[in-house]
């Protein structure tokens, strides 16, 4: 999965924004991607909690004009 | 107008506090003047700026290409156009100089919607002279209340910090609605500069996880100063500590945004680290 891809489905796959958070491994089984238990690993050290706040942002447009 | 808000309340759209503040201005400009508030006066111009704003906002989203329900709205529009201009009639007879400076303002917001789309490639100066010239309809309430309470001498400063503030605040609504943007294939300042410096391969949405979001952070920081030294003339407290909320605003976002982009990029970091190993010979 490309970066341009994962942006995408962060900001527009709800469902896989909540399993990412919950277990990155399982998020990624849907995607095609064959995971090594490093990979596993290295993605269960990541800092969800700040990709919340990307969502939010940048998911629905904001409102400001 | 429910639609619009984040809490189905129509109001509740302008109470945010990251929105362009069309209805303070006004107030502000009113207060920080020598005479008692009219009361009267400034709910009739609330009034009137609420339904411009929804005329524009109903034409610009049907020249983006992307209305949906607006065109069974589009008559709706001679409602919100005679109501934002009738109350002006009450204040101000036909030759009253408020007349020429709200026909250039209404005019270049609606010179500015027609060729938004046929801008080819935003750069700065199509940024300044397009986008940004939509928001110039906020000029309107500004001169209705300067000539309301006889301070014509303070039309310009104002108007000129509401020019360098809606510049600010266009650019933001770019940078936060890149993606919108991209998925709607509609074009901003922002996403031409990421096509004119993304690496070769890269894609745009790369450009902005990388790079492009601390770029646009840079370029809002950089112009704060400037609308802190505009406002400083206008004597007004509670717009200073409007900036002073802004820039907190700005900061936080920046934390709290920059670290969940770098997140995206070292989740696909570790994505194609699996291929990378697989590359290397044994």
């Amino acid at each position: 999965m490309t970066l341009q891809q994962l942006i995408n489905k962060v900001l527009n796959d709800p469902a896989f924004f909540s399993q990412l958070k919950k277990d990155p491994a399982k998020a990624f089984q849907g995607t095609g991607e064959k995971l090594t238990p490093d990979q596993i690993k290295a993605l269960k050290e990541v800092n969800y909690k700040a990709l919340e706040d990307v969502g939010a942002a940048f998911a629905g447009g904001s409102a400001i004009t | 107008m429910k639609s619009l808000s984040p809490t189905g309340d129509a109001p509740d759209y302008f109470m945010q506090p990251r929105m362009f503040p069309m209805l303070l201005l006004p107030w502000w400009m009113a207060e920080s003047g020598e005479q008692k508030l009219d009361r009267g006066f400034q709910s009739d111009v609330v009034y009137s700026t609420l339904n411009g704003y929804y005329y524009i906002r109903l034409l610009d989203n049907l020249m983006d290409g992307h209305g949906s329900v607006e065109i069974a709205l589009l008559p709706a529009a001679a409602f919100f156009h005679s109501e934002f201009l009738l109350t002006y009639q009450k204040y101000f007879d036909a030759n009253h100089p408020f007349w020429p400076v709200f026909r250039s303002a209404w005019f270049s917001s609606s010179e500015a919607i027609a060729s938004e789309a046929s801008v080819a490639c935003f750069d700065e100066d199509a940024f300044r002279q397009v986008s940004v010239q939509k928001l110039c309809a906020a000029r309107i309430p500004l001169a209705a209340t300067s000539y309301f309470y006889q301070q014509a001498e303070s039309m310009k400063p104002w108007l000129e910090f509401t020019t360098a503030l809606a510049n600010w605040s266009q650019m933001l609504d770019d940078l936060f609605d890149w993606h919108r943007d991209l998925r709607d294939k509609k074009d901003s300042y922002v996403l031409s500069r990421a096509r004119q410096h993304k690496r070769e391969a890269e894609t745009l949405e790369a450009w902005m996880a990388r790079t492009g979001f601390d770029w646009g952070m840079s370029v809002l920081r950089g112009w704060l100063p400037e609308l802190h030294r505009l406002a400083q003339p206008l004597r007004s407290a509670a717009l200073n500590r409007y900036l002073d909320l802004r820039a907190a605003m700005l900061e936080e976002d920046n934390t709290k945004l920059g670290a969940g982009l770098k997140t995206l990029v070292e989740i696909s970091a570790v994505l194609s680290s699996a291929k990378n190993y697989s590359a290397r010979p044994n």
